[in-house]
């Protein structure tokens, strides 16, 4: 992996306000809060977190789907933000996205091949018969047969439909990839294989990825480093082997000791968080975890003042007053 | 089977002039030969000016069909153009629009109509084809905004949108034609609408104008005669009754077949 910052992502925060009470203020959901990442060239991030903790909204603000409301968001160098509208649609052939659900993200009046050779078209990187033939390799090449070119969404499969949506994505040769939960809506063993597609093609085009998943087991196949992210902030960041071995935020540790683990015997602690994570509409003081917070240490501090993310090790960062001391999960959950 | 009763209307009206079996301007005989009732030689009888009734109802559906059907087209291509700027635009463009709809349709389009064609009397069909499809479309652009509104939040839009594609395209090619069922259906019962609308302004006479057949008119030439010849406005109500029903009818069944959320 080098060391090339690819996409830098500085103090982003994306608000949506929310209908008040007839006369009374409007009320403002902060779905990204000052998040603060750097994914390098080849690396795969990972983003985790529950329904709701702003990890869709953060992938479609560094595309620009959505317009943040403020930080930075900088490409290769380039702030994304600042781009004219001419600029960002040559910038968009640098960088793409796979969404959750292909059902919902294919046109469902447009051919498969179409879909493909549309944006070739547009991009003026084909035409015509040379577009049609480029729209076959790269359904190969996603490993779906090329006579599929002719059918429609609905006549494909979940799994297919998926590959379609990462044959669209690479038609313009992006670099960076935002992989939406791409596995989430498809059986175990499909899904198994399109994380294996996808590792596949990052090491064949050298792609990068920012991978948002709820799940982390999809996580810990692909990524390089984990975020995980509560009500809009970035809890925890850290190598993907680290967190696993030993979260250094509660709110991680909850999530790893929640996971399945295939063996019904083995010991491994139980932390079960009480109660909804709280609504973003009306953030708690302080820590925004701490109503939840299974931590022993758990004290004035955490309802008073909010803990900034901190490098607590090397590489390591958590968003936590008493880092230094995490709850024992990690290891007792993998044992 | 309501497509094939619309089918069968346009048939009937494209034919009108091998089916009718007079012209039906001719006064055949204006001594013995007015408000016959049903013969076999007048099939429906005559009116009162010896004119064979069959044959003006049939050139009269051909009329009503067309103008209805053609002021549909009009109806729709604004109303479409006009909702899916609206519903793209967002902001100021479609409040701006969407409060000039408002606007439109607090003022009965009865009475806009009836203003409209008495300032232009000389317009002939085409005046009438042109104010009943400018009057129509308020509803059809209400219904195809609220359709791009919701297309646009769609994930297959956002898609277009991150892989660059320009804004014209996006509307037109990933928007435009997953509206088209809703534009269907209110097309389809516009038509209708649209030809109850023209009987009842060509029953003030200001619609079709005498001597050019029309259900309306045909309806008014009767009504002197409600009490002695009553099939002289009960056939042309019949005709108008029959035909807008259809029409209902199909646009319920392009609803069911063509709009995946009934189905």
């Amino acid at each position: 992996m080098t060391t090339e910052r690819l996409v830098e992502i500085d103090a982003l925060t994306k608000r949506f306000s929310l209908p008040g009470p007839l006369l009374g203020r409007r009320r403002a959901i902060v779905a990204v809060d000052a998040v603060t990442l750097t994914i390098a060239r080849g690396e795969t991030l990972g983003v985790v977190g529950e329904s709701g903790s702003g990890k869709t909204t953060l992938g479609h603000c560094v595309l620009r789907l959505t317009q943040p409301d403020a930080g930075r968001v900088r490409f290769a160098g380039v702030e994304i933000l600042a781009l004219r509208a001419e600029g960002l649609r040559r910038m968009r052939r640098r960088m793409q996205i796979v969404f959750q659900d292909a059902t919902l993200s294919l046109n469902p009046r447009l051919g498969i091949g179409a879909a493909i050779q549309e944006p070739l078209e547009v991009h003026g990187r084909a035409r015509g018969s040379s577009a049609r033939a480029r729209a076959e390799e790269l359904l190969a090449e996603v490993g779906l047969d090329r006579t599929l070119s002719d059918h429609y969404p609905h006549q494909l499969s979940g799994g297919q439909r998926q590959r379609v949506g990462i044959a669209r994505a690479l038609s313009v040769e992006p670099e960076f990839l935002v992989l939406d939960e791409p596995i989430s809506n498809l059986d175990v063993s499909v899904g198994a294989q399109v994380l294996n597609l996808l590792a596949d093609l990052q090491a064949r085009r050298g792609l990068t990825y920012l991978l948002i998943a709820h799940d982390l087991a999809v996580v810990r196949y692909l990524a390089d480093r984990v975020a995980v992210m509560y009500l809009g902030r970035v809890a925890e960041l850290a190598p993907a082997a680290a967190i696993y071995q030993q979260p250094l935020h509660p709110y991680t540790a909850s999530l790893l000791a929640a996971a399945p683990v295939q063996d019904p015997r083995a010991a491994r602690p139980r932390i079960v968080l009480s109660g909804e994570p709280p609504s973003a509409a009306n953030p708690p003081p302080g820590c925004p975890f701490h109503p939840r917070c299974p931590h022993p240490k758990k004290s004035e501090r955490c309802r008073s003042e909010r803990p900034p993310l901190r490098e607590v090790l090397s590489g390591r960062w958590a968003a936590c007053h008493y880092a230094e001391e995490p709850i024992d999960a990690g290891r007792a959950s993998h044992r | 089977m309501g497509l094939a009763a619309v089918g069968l209307l346009y048939l009937i009206a494209l034919l009108a002039p091998v089916l009718a079996p007079y012209d039906p301007a001719a006064q055949l005989d204006l001594v013995a030969g007015r408000l016959l009732p049903a013969s076999l030689a007048h099939p429906l009888g005559t009116d009162a000016l010896s004119r064979d009734l069959l044959s003006r109802l049939l050139f009269g559906a051909r009329l009503s069909l067309s103008i209805a059907a053609l002021a549909v087209v009009v109806a729709v291509t604004v109303g479409t153009a006009v909702g899916l700027a609206a519903g793209l635009a967002g902001g100021v463009v479609d409040a701006a629009l969407m409060r000039s709809v408002d606007a439109a349709l607090a003022i009965p389009r009865v009475f806009l109509l009836i203003v409209i064609l008495a300032l232009w009397e000389h317009g002939g069909i085409a005046a009438l084809v042109l104010v009943l499809g400018l009057t129509g479309w308020f509803g059809t652009s209400r219904l195809v905004r609220a359709e791009v509104q919701s297309l646009k939040q769609r994930d297959f839009v956002l898609a277009a949108r991150a892989l660059g594609l320009p804004a014209w395209r996006i509307a037109l090619r990933h928007i435009l034609p997953n509206a088209t069922a809703p534009i269907i259906v209110s097309a389809t019962l516009g038509v209708g609408n649209t030809i109850l609308i023209e009987a009842a302004l060509s029953f003030l006479g200001i619609g079709v104008r005498p001597p050019m057949p029309s259900w309306g008119n045909m309806i008014a030439d009767g009504q002197a005669f409600l009490a002695t010849a009553p099939w002289q406005a009960i056939v042309p109500g019949a005709a108008v009754v029959l035909t807008v029903m259809t029409f209902s009818v199909l646009g319920e069944a392009l609803r069911e077949t063509i709009d995946p959320r009934t189905r």
